[in-house]
Parts: C-alpha cells; sequence; structure tokens
C-alpha cells in the first residue's frame, strides 16, 4: 500500500468502518512507514479539537433584523416609479396610496439629501454654544468679522486652507494641539478642553499651540474646537485617551442605539487612539457589532451606517469625517 | 375550524413556543409572519454558527445567515416536508453564501502565515494591556483562532463538509443532501479536509504540540 492509498484510508478507519482486510494493510503501512503514522496522529487531533470549537450565538437583535426584513417584504415595496410613465392626475388622488407614497418618499429622499449637503455644524452655532461665557484664558481677541453667521463650507472653496489641527505628544501625559493655517485670512478658533475655553486666531505665519493634559486612565478628554475664516468654518471634536496605543489591537463590542460622539468615546477609549473628528457626531448608530476588530475595521463598521468615514493620519491618530 | 385560524385566534408567542415544527411551517406557508418568527428562534443560532464557520467572519455571517433566513421565508411554499427543515436551510445558508462568493470573486483568500503572525500581535497586546486572562484561558482562545484561520483556509467545498460534520454534527446522508451530492464524495471529500487541517496544524507545533 503507498502513502497516498494509506491516507486515503484514514476518515474510513478512524470511524471503524473501513473492512478487516484494508484495516489490517493499513496498519501494517502505518508501522513501516513514520510519516503517514504521525499525520494519521496529527489527524486524529485535528478531529478532536475540531469538535471543541465553540458555539458562537448572533447578536442579540439577529431575529428583529430578520423579522422587520420579512415583514417589509411582507408589505411590499413601493414600485419603482417611472415617472414618464405616471399617470399624474391619478397620483394626486388618495385612490393611488402606493404610488403616493412613492412620489413623498422620492421627495423625502431628495430632501434628506440636500441636508446632507449642508454643513453639520456652523461656526455661528458653536459661537452660540460658547456665548455664555467669555474665554477664560484668551489668546488674543476674536476677529468680529467671525461673529457675522458664517455660509456653508463649501470644500471646493476652502481648497483645504482651513485650521489644521494636528496632534502632538510633547512629553508622556501632555497632548500638543497645533493650530495653523494656509488661508490667508486669520481662522478664528474656540476651543473648549474641559471646560476651559481658549480663543484667539491664528496667520499663515502665526500658528497658535494648546497643550492639554491626557486624562485619567480608562477615561477619555473630548476637546471641541470650533473655528472660522471669514464666513465659512467648521466644528472639530477631538478625542484623546490617557495613553496613545498602536492600532493593531483587537477589541470585540457591540453598541446598541447610541450616537456617533458615545462610539468614538468608546473607541478612543478602548484602543487607545486619538481621533479628530467632525460632521453630525450626535447621529444615532442603531446596532453594530464589532468583533476582534482593530480600531480601523471598527471605525468602519460603526461610521459607514451613518455616512462617516475614518481614516488613520498617524500612527494611533484618526480623522473622521462626512463622506462626499 | 382549521389549524391555521386556531392558531392565529390565540395568537400569543407561547402559543408558537409550543407547536411543532410542521405546524409552525404550514402556518409559515399562510403567511404567519410569527410562526416565522419562531421558526427564526428555534434555527437562529445553528445558522449563525454555521455562517461563522464557513465565512470565518462574523459581519459576514451576520449578512449570510439574515439572508438565508429571507431567503427561506421566500421560498417557504417549495419546502416539501419530506426533509428535515434544519437541512432545508443548511442548504439554504450554503447557497447563500457561495452566492455571495461568486460576487466577491476578489475576496482575498487569508494566507495562514498572515493569520498567525496576527494572531501573535494580538495576544501580545492583550498581555500588554494586562487583561486579567489565566494563560490557560488565553492559549485555547488563541489555539481556536488558529483553528478557524486554518478552516478559513481550506478550499469552500472541504470548509463547507468540515462544518457541517464536526461542528453541525450532520450525518453523511444529511451532508449529502444538503449539498446534493453522492454519500462517497461527501466522505472522500471530508477525508481530503481532514488531512489538510492536520497538515496545516503540523506548522503550528507551539499551539498543537
Amino acid at each position: 500500500m503507498n502513502c497516498k492509498k494509506a491516507r486515503d484510508l484514514f476518515s474510513a478507519y478512524f470511524e471503524n468502518s473501513i473492512d478487516a482486510s484494508r484495516g489490517t494493510e493499513l496498519e501494517h503501512h502505518l508501522a513501516e512507514c513514520e510519516a503517514c503514522n504521525r499525520t494519521y496522529e496529527r489527524f486524529k487531533y485535528a478531529i478532536s479539537i475540531m469538535e471543541s470549537l465553540p458555539e458562537v450565538g448572533p447578536p442579540r437583535s439577529f431575529r428583529a433584523g430578520v423579522m422587520a426584513r420579512v415583514e417589509s417584504a411582507k408589505r411590499g415595496v413601493p414600485a419603482r416609479v417611472r415617472w414618464w410613465r405616471l399617470d399624474w392626475q391619478r397620483v394626486f388622488t388618495i385612490r393611488v396610496p402606493a404610488r403616493v407614497a412613492a412620489v413623498g418618499l422620492a421627495v423625502l429622499v431628495a430632501f434628506v439629501m440636500s441636508l446632507q449637503f449642508l454643513p453639520p455644524l456652523r461656526t455661528g452655532i458653536a459661537s452660540l454654544f460658547w456665548a455664555q461665557k467669555p474665554a477664560e484664558t484668551p489668546i488674543s481677541t476674536l476677529d468680529q468679522d467671525s461673529a457675522r453667521a458664517p455660509k456653508p463650507w463649501t470644500p471646493e472653496k476652502t481648497n483645504g486652507s482651513g485650521l489644521i489641527v494636528t496632534l502632538d505628544t510633547e512629553s508622556p501625559g501632555v497632548y500638543l494641539l497645533r493650530l495653523h493655517t494656509k488661508s490667508l485670512k486669520p481662522a478664528a478658533f474656540e476651543i473648549d478642553v474641559s471646560g476651559t475655553k481658549y480663543s484667539g486666531y491664528v496667520l499663515a505665519d502665526k500658528p497658535s499651540e494648546i497643550r492639554v493634559p491626557a486624562p485619567h486612565s480608562g477615561s477619555v478628554r473630548v476637546v471641541h474646537v470650533a473655528w472660522s475664516i471669514g464666513e465659512w468654518g467648521r466644528y472639530q471634536t477631538i478625542f484623546l485617551p490617557s495613553k496613545l496605543q498602536s492600532r493593531t489591537a483587537t477589541r470585540t463590542f457591540e453598541i446598541e442605539q447610541a450616537t456617533v460622539s458615545d462610539v468614538l468615546r468608546k473607541i478612543c477609549k478602548d484602543y487607545g487612539v486619538a481621533i479628530i473628528a467632525w460632521g453630525n457626531l450626535g447621529k444615532q448608530i442603531g446596532y453594530a457589532q464589532v468583533y476582534q476588530a482593530t480600531p480601523d475595521d471598527a471605525l468602519y463598521e460603526c461610521l459607514s451606517r451613518v455616512g462617516l468615514k475614518a481614516y488613520g493620519v498617524a500612527s494611533s491618530v484618526y480623522a473622521v469625517e462626512p463622506v462626499r | 375550524m382549521s389549524e391555521r385560524s386556531a392558531g392565529a385566534k390565540a395568537g400569543s408567542f407561547g402559543d408558537y413556543e409550543q407547536l411543532g415544527e410542521n405546524v409552525l411551517i404550514e402556518r409559515c406557508k399562510s403567511g404567519d409572519t410569527a410562526a416565522f418568527d419562531e421558526i427564526v428562534r428555534r434555527f437562529e443560532k445553528r445558522v449563525f454558527n454555521y455562517a461563522l464557520r464557513v465565512t470565518g467572519n462574523y459581519n459576514d455571517a451576520c449578512d449570510v445567515a439574515q439572508e438565508a433566513f429571507i431567503r427561506a421565508f421566500h421560498s417557504i411554499q417549495t419546502f416539501r416536508g419530506d426533509a428535515k427543515f434544519a437541512t432545508w436551510i443548511y442548504r439554504i445558508v450554503t447557497n447563500v453564501y457561495l452566492d455571495e462568493r461568486k460576487k466577491h470573486k476578489s475576496h482575498p483568500t487569508i494566507s495562514l502565515d498572515d493569520t498567525i503572525e496576527l494572531e501573535e500581535n494580538s495576544v501580545t497586546r492583550q498581555i500588554e494591556d494586562s487583561t486579567p486572562s489565566p494563560d490557560e484561558i488565553l492559549q485555547t482562545k488563541e489555539r481556536m483562532r488558529v483553528l478557524q484561520r486554518v478552516i478559513n483556509a481550506l478550499p469552500d467545498y472541504q470548509r463547507i463538509i468540515i462544518t457541517l460534520y464536526h461542528v453541525e454534527h450532520r450525518s453523511y446522508e444529511e451532508i449529502a443532501e444538503i449539498l446534493d451530492l453522492p454519500i462517497g464524495t461527501v466522505k472522500s471529500r471530508l477525508n481530503r479536509a481532514r488531512l489538510a487541517i492536520a497538515e496545516m496544524l503540523e506548522s503550528e507545533p507551539e499551539l498543537f504540540g
């Protein structure tokens, strides 16, 4: 008996379903062939450990998710509207509810999409947020122009010349926020570091730096930055962990009914990564399950469903922004 | 009064838990979604676990398992009842998985070396993070992860057969029915898959002494 034939018989031999004469032949071969004998030992071991693979259940909301799809399939999705084939007279009567619903849905989608193109938060809103108290540690006074309501921010016009926030670790336990701009106009900013407010402006040749102490172990420091250049601006949130860790760690967790902000705070804390984010962080993420994921995967899993994306900008630092 | 309308009147979920599989399926066929909900409740663990072992990834498993149930719901009329529902749903999960694979032909095959390296990193990280895990638990977990990676590295048909036999504990006859293959082919493929796993584990002496 050659080795190939012998190995073909391993399962039958192991399960005792081999006929006696073939079994004896195989036993002779195993006694003579050390390689096959070793492989058979390994073969038996492989079978034994496969039996010990644990059963993993689905996420808690799995069944509800299936049933939601079943119910929606049962109700029936409105037929696709062919605008050129619509009987418009009937569209506006209550006798064609499916079509009315379809038109309504299309209008709603258009409305929601138009909202997506508006800036999520503007400096004007942020200014209102901080207008209650004057800055405690003013670096310099705010440009009067920034009090005007800003126009929507358009990426084409800014050409990347807004306020650039970079993060550095100066020494253990201290983060260095460096604010600079490539714009020819002054970039006015307001920063809130755990209740301590800073405001001022930076110029192309006059950057600014703010030292932020790292939070206590196991907590997260959240820094809000609002800035404006002329008539446009942005509101950014920076999540800082107690200690930066490498991005290769994996974690398993699930979130349910949490806002983007809550999730970023959790990812910052659990993985030890800093996150600089802008966009609507108040959006709700219904449910997300993260299984043995790196921070890249965890961020993708949680943010992709709310129109945000994340990318690494340095080791242990991520930027989060709306998908455009 | 028919079985169906009696159940609909009774209406509470508690009643459905008492019902046999065939009755539930008959109710599903007549459009009773609560009966289907009960079917999902009974099979979700098995279906999900099978999808997880076959896809090798939690998120894909969620998608495949959910899609399989939706397909089952839509084609419940074609379920004749001469096979067990479990066999039928395993067949659907397998088809959903293979269809997905076809769609994503570019799906990267995970190299065993890469995964082992990655696993080592994650273990190192866990130790650095001083997670309170006894060494044995860590080693068992690690062993299971490597084993899953090894299973992931098998060709589709071997991975499916290994999972059905060793994880889902299906018989040769059932596997033959699920995969629409002769029993002899199932047996020879299972043998090949076991040999492949044995060979791959040989490169992991520190974990699989």
